[in-house]
């Protein structure tokens, strides 16, 4: 009896001991082999502060077609630090005043002095100089939209057009790059071409989350750039410079960008069809021209 | 008979005699006051002091960049991209080794600040990349007593601009580490390791003459181990600066 209770003391002893040593004592080994002891990350690129101008300009050269006259025009205005910006779609016909050559149809401006004049002339009409012009044309687009795999586009109401080729239903469409370029080019649509301009400024947009949805790292950056190097003529960017827009691009929320088309009206000037320009686009140049962005319109 | 009492002393005229059953709680205590004490003193830094962190690793295994893909894209309207020219190859994997050791290897080496790493970035990201020091570099473990290299991969794409020239490159780099702890000692070395798992998309452009950090996405995994093999380093190691000249070619 006795010598049982001297084992109870001893073994609550050990129990105690073994709990203050356990207190101090370091975990098993095969608890904590392996553990995560830091992650630390830092990410940096370069990109511009300031709003930022492109002028996007898309023109009718093909085989068999003289010239090169804008057939899309669209000045595309980015906020870096507001994350937001504007796509202002400008119909090919706006009558306006061409540095050196008087009044014309916008488009011809590109005829007469290529992405230079094209720039000096949307100053001309905006008050507003695009710090760069990329330009493609029917081929560039249709095998630019083909390399990226197509582009889905919400198709706004259904066209069935002969000329344009343009036959959707009123739903989201995954098109190649012909079918892009019909929906861009259809002016058989109400609206006619002042909605033919939104549409490619739809397309662009589209695009635009299509490349955000395949791939944003620096490596799909990368090849997209490429893919634009081979079929559009950038003027007066650096690779750096593009990249950073580039970066710039893939970075902007698509529905953070206002699609808008130049208020104007049908006129006629020379015996020939003409967009004119509405007196409220001044104040429209002037909301866009501070910060790239639409706060009144 | 039962003896009552298993031990008796006589001390002054006293006599102390003991049960069982009391020697063996008196036992027990004085184990546990023993074992408590000296577990405190322990913890309140009565551990016997470690010998200052050893200057410059003693021990050093380089793995020297294997790219493993190269991706060209872009080029001359209207052609179709080129390969990547060996000598192309060898220079981007160079400019990339070069970074890795000023920013990661030489100062857990010498346990010096990391001096040449911001000559590795342009002018540019420069600022950025001292502000992001304690992500881009690895000083924090240093000095280290050995540094090995598990492995030091990367896959490039090359944008080649419409002049044909390589404009940009895109590096996904993947370097991983093992590392002797600063503090730890000869007789420990075996259980103060760190693996250190450093993956990082660097931008690089052609900037005075060398191809230079424009963009970084950087993410270090650092991994306590208490198991780090010996064999993971060479050791002894024989000549640190041949291998180290040897990973930067």
């Amino acid at each position: 009896m006795r010598s049982h209770r001297a084992l109870r003391a001893l073994a609550v002893s050990v129990t105690v001991l073994l709990g203050v040593a356990g207190r101090f004592l370091p975990a098993p080994a095969e608890r904590a082999a392996i553990r995560i002891d830091k992650v630390r990350a830092a990410s940096y690129e370069p990109r511009p502060d300031g709003v930022v101008f492109v002028l996007v300009v898309g023109n009718d050269y093909r085989p068999g077609v003289d010239g090169k006259r804008a057939d899309a025009i669209h000045l595309v205005g980015v906020n870096p630090k507001q994350g937001r910006g504007t796509m202002l779609n400008i119909p090919r016909d706006t009558w306006v005043a061409i540095p050196g050559w008087g009044m014309n149809k916008i488009n011809a401006a590109n005829t007469f002095g290529g992405p230079d004049l094209m720039a000096r002339t949307i100053r001309s009409l905006t008050g507003i100089m695009p710090d760069f012009v990329v330009m493609t044309d029917f081929g560039g687009f249709t095998s630019m939209v083909d390399e990226l795999h197509g582009v889905r586009v919400p198709v706004p109401f259904p066209m069935d057009d002969a000329n344009s080729g343009a036959r959707f239903p009123a739903r989201r469409v995954k098109m190649s790059g012909a079918e892009a370029l019909a929906f861009s080019r259809n002016r058989h649509i109400p609206g006619g071409d002042f909605r033919r301009s939104q549409h490619q400024g739809l397309v662009i947009l589209s695009a635009l989350a299509e490349l955000r949805h395949d791939g944003r790292t620096p490596a799909d950056t990368l090849h997209y750039l490429g893919v634009l190097y081979r079929h559009a003529e950038v003027q007066g960017v650096t690779p750096r410079e593009l990249y950073a827009l580039g970066r710039l691009a893939l970075s902007l929320d698509p529905r953070r960008v206002r699609n808008v088309v130049l208020p104007g009206g049908i006129g006629q000037a020379g015996g020939q069809s003409i967009v004119t320009v509405a007196p409220t686009a001044q104040g429209l140049f002037a909301d866009l021209r501070d910060d790239g962005v639409l706060q009144r319109h | 008979m039962v003896h009552r009492h298993c031990c008796a002393w006589q001390a002054g005229g006293v006599r102390i005699r003991l049960r069982k059953r009391h020697l063996a709680a008196l036992v027990a205590l004085l184990l546990v006051a023993g074992v408590t004490g000296a577990l405190l003193v322990i913890r309140r830094g009565g551990e016997p002091e470690l010998p200052p962190p050893v200057p410059v690793a003693t021990a050093y295994r380089a793995a020297p960049l294997d790219i493993t893909k190269v991706t060209v894209v872009g080029g001359r309207p209207g052609t179709r991209p080129r390969t990547l020219g060996s000598g192309l190859r060898r220079e981007l994997a160079a400019a990339i080794e070069r970074h890795l050791q000023a920013a990661v290897d030489e100062p857990l080496l010498s346990g010096k600040r990391a001096r040449a790493y911001e000559k590795t970035f342009t002018a540019t990201a420069r600022p950025r990349a001292r502000h992001d020091r304690g992500v881009l570099t690895d000083e924090a473990l240093a000095p280290a007593t050995a540094v090995a290299r598990r492995g030091a991969t990367a896959e490039l794409t090359v944008l080649v601009g419409p002049d044909g020239k390589p404009a940009i490159v895109s590096a996904e780099v993947r370097l991983r580490l093992a590392v002797i702890a600063p503090r730890a000692t000869a007789a420990d070395r075996a259980t103060e390791g760190f693996e250190v798992d450093r993956r990082a998309t660097l931008v690089l452009v052609p900037e005075r003459g060398e191809w230079r950090v424009e963009a970084y996405d950087v993410v270090v995994r650092t991994q306590r181990t208490r198991a780090l093999p010996l064999d993971a380093f060479l050791w002894p190691f024989p000549d640190l600066t041949t291998d180290r000249n040897d990973a930067a070619r």
